[in-house]
């Protein structure tokens, strides 16, 4: 990854670790088109007089809209808010420099909310930590107009990936949790319902907070579970009846409430989320209980538990930023837990009917697709960088490459599944590139798990086949390419029709021509286009 | 202590080329972000601080053996 930084100041030393070019000071005409990626990181200049200083600040909303003008719409450009380090003011009431930086700062939110390649990075995010005095090395200014103290190099470089890394969606997908002494004070078997340490005061008001903190936190996606060695009956007792618990049953999307071991519980959360192993984070008081599920599963992540209650807040905090930092919460995040429980509600429903095929009509589902445009594009991104079992492909995408396939006339369909049980909102994608002639190829297909037992995997692609068609496409090339997560789709194209052509070093190349009976869909899916 | 400055010399400048010879004009990249580098680096290592005056005076590598020699003696004596 290449960077281009437009900057007013002396900052290299804050990215030495990365491939980066800076503009000069303050030059917002000079420009490197070959950067993957923009960066605007402006500071409020410690050197000028207010008056001055405020006329610089409002300048540079303009030319951050110049700036957007010259990067294409499928590179990142990433806008540092604005900062004042040194905050001298000549009086108390005098908000004037304060004013124009929020201003700058507003200004930008609503910018990039217009532009799918624009994220705003959160400067003050990193300097809350410092002190004034740890910010600024005053030596370091004047000898080299440094605004910030090059001792802050390294913590600014773990800072600054961290934010990369959140925009880059590389984020861990379930928090499995256990329950005495971790979610409340105390030992349910033996303190009962009533006595468990949770609200009033110290330490119960401590664990009440920290639920509140995993509350937020499975409404930004990441989905909780529970493995307790516990009497089931007690817990979900304690559930239905103490009124301090925030976190109830309905939180979580799978509980493992017995006296196995823990690490066979985990695994079987695991299977029946459809959750790889080395997407979860487990948390445990219990020394003995971590080391056990660090050696039997190695591919967890199992973080330390804080000694006292009172720091449970930081510790949340730390689990946000280390396993779940992500730049935008999308309409799914919010409302995955429901998802992944309406899915258990499905199974045994489905245990009902004899006849598979009455089973699924009698689930009413419903698929829209979708091409792609601005309001899914985030989506779909988010889609190729986590789904792993139902990808034919496992391409890794950022918004600003979805943007390219759709700028170059490629075909990029999204589909929203929903049934009686519930919406379930976006949750499959293709991307289909131009080839020669009236050919596409199949860059991209993948499915979420949690959809899957439905037959819509069939559905969505014989209907976008069908769509093509219309437009002339006669030929349709594929690919499988073998992970170690993906081999449920190994024959799935096979399965719906296509023809293999080669098959070298596991990727298999398949070829379709449009026949009419290959492109018949069951009548009971409703499908819409919009 | 030479061997630990001629260290820092080496993680600012082109390793290949770096010795106790080493000197603004005969080092190509000794430029002023380097400089600076090395003055940070040189303060982390030996946990000592220096002054700009000290920083603005180092010109080859001896300068920065003398400088560092006499503030870890300063340190030293307190």
């Amino acid at each position: 990854m290449k960077y281009y930084i437009f900057r007013n100041s002396t900052i290299e030393i804050l990215f030495e670790n990365l491939n980066v070019s800076f503009s000069e000071y303050g030059n917002i005409l000079s420009i490197d088109l070959n950067a993957d990626i923009f960066v605007w990181f402006y500071t409020v200049p410690l050197n000028m007089e207010r008056k001055f200083l405020i006329l610089a600040i409002e300048s540079y909303f303009n030319s951050i809209q110049l700036v957007q003008k010259l990067i294409p719409d499928t590179k990142t450009f990433l806008i540092f808010t604005l900062q004042d380090p040194f905050r001298a003011k000549p009086y108390i009431a005098d908000f004037s420099v304060d004013r124009a930086m929020n201003y700058f700062n507003f200004q930008i939110i609503d910018f990039a909310s217009k532009y799918n390649n624009i994220k705003i990075i959160d400067f003050t995010d990193f300097t809350k930590d410092y002190s004034q005095e740890h910010l600024i090395d005053w030596k370091y200014y004047f000898l080299s107009r440094m605004p910030f103290n090059p001792r802050l190099s390294n913590p600014f470089q773990e800072w600054f990936s961290r934010q990369i890394e959140a925009i880059n969606m590389k984020r861990k997908k379930c928090l499995i949790l256990d329950l005495d002494n971790t979610l409340w004070g105390g030992v349910l078997g033996e303190d009962g319902i009533e006595n468990v340490k949770i609200s009033g005061d110290y330490p119960g008001n401590a664990f009440t907070l920290f639920q509140q903190k995993l509350l937020d936190l499975s409404r930004t996606g990441v989905i909780l579970a529970i493995c307790s060695k516990n009497n089931e009956d007690d817990v979900l007792e304690l559930w239905e009846k103490n009124p301090f618990m925030i976190l109830k049953k309905d939180n979580f999307s799978s509980y493992r409430i017995n006296w196995s071991n823990k690490a066979d519980n985990i695994c079987e959360i695991s299977k029946e989320l459809n959750i790889g192993l080395d997407s979860i984070v487990f948390i445990d008081d219990s020394p003995t209980e971590r080391e056990l599920v660090k050696q039997l599963l190695p591919m967890i992540e199992v973080p330390c538990f804080p000694a006292h209650p009172y720091l449970l807040p930081v510790f949340a905090e730390k689990l946000q930023r280390e396993y779940f930092y992500v730049y935008k919460v999308t309409e799914e995040d919010k409302t995955k837990t429901d998802q992944y429980q309406n899915n258990s509600l499905r199974t045994s429903f489905q245990k009902s009917f004899a006849n598979f095929t009455d089973f699924l009509r009698s689930l009413e589902i419903s698929l829209t697709i979708q091409k792609g445009n601005y309001l899914n594009i985030p989506r779909i991104a988010q889609m190729t960088q986590k789904t792993n079992q139902f990808n034919l492909t496992t391409k890794r995408y950022l918004d600003v490459d979805i943007q390219k396939f759709i700028s170059r006339n490629d075909y990029v369909f999204c589909m929203s599944v929903k049934d009686k049980f519930g919406d379930d909102g976006i949750t499959g994608a293709i991307i289909l590139t131009m080839g020669k002639g009236n050919s596409v190829t199949i860059d991209s297909l993948l499915l979420s798990c949690r959809i899957l037992g439905k037959g819509v995997e069939r559905a969505f692609v014989v209907k976008v086949l069908s769509l093509i068609r219309k437009d002339g496409i006669n030929i349709v090339y594929a690919h499988y390419i073998p992970t170690k997560k993906n081999e449920q789709v190994k024959y799935f194209y096979e399965k719906i029709g296509f023809h293999l052509i080669n098959e070298i070093d596991g990727i298999k190349t398949y070829q379709f021509e449009f026949k009419d009976e290959d492109l018949t869909i069951e009548q009971f899916y409703n499908i819409q286009i919009i | 202590m030479k061997k630990k400055l001629l260290e820092v010399f080496r993680r600012t400048f082109d390793p290949e080329i770096v010795n106790e010879e080493t000197s603004r004009i005969n080092c190509e990249n000794w430029d002023s972000l380097n400089h600076l580098r090395l003055s940070v680096l040189i303060e982390k290592e030996f946990e000592i601080y220096l002054e700009p005056e000290e920083i603005n005076s180092i010109k080859d590598f001896s300068d920065a053996e003398q400088i560092v020699a006499k503030k870890l003696l300063d340190a030293a004596i307190q």
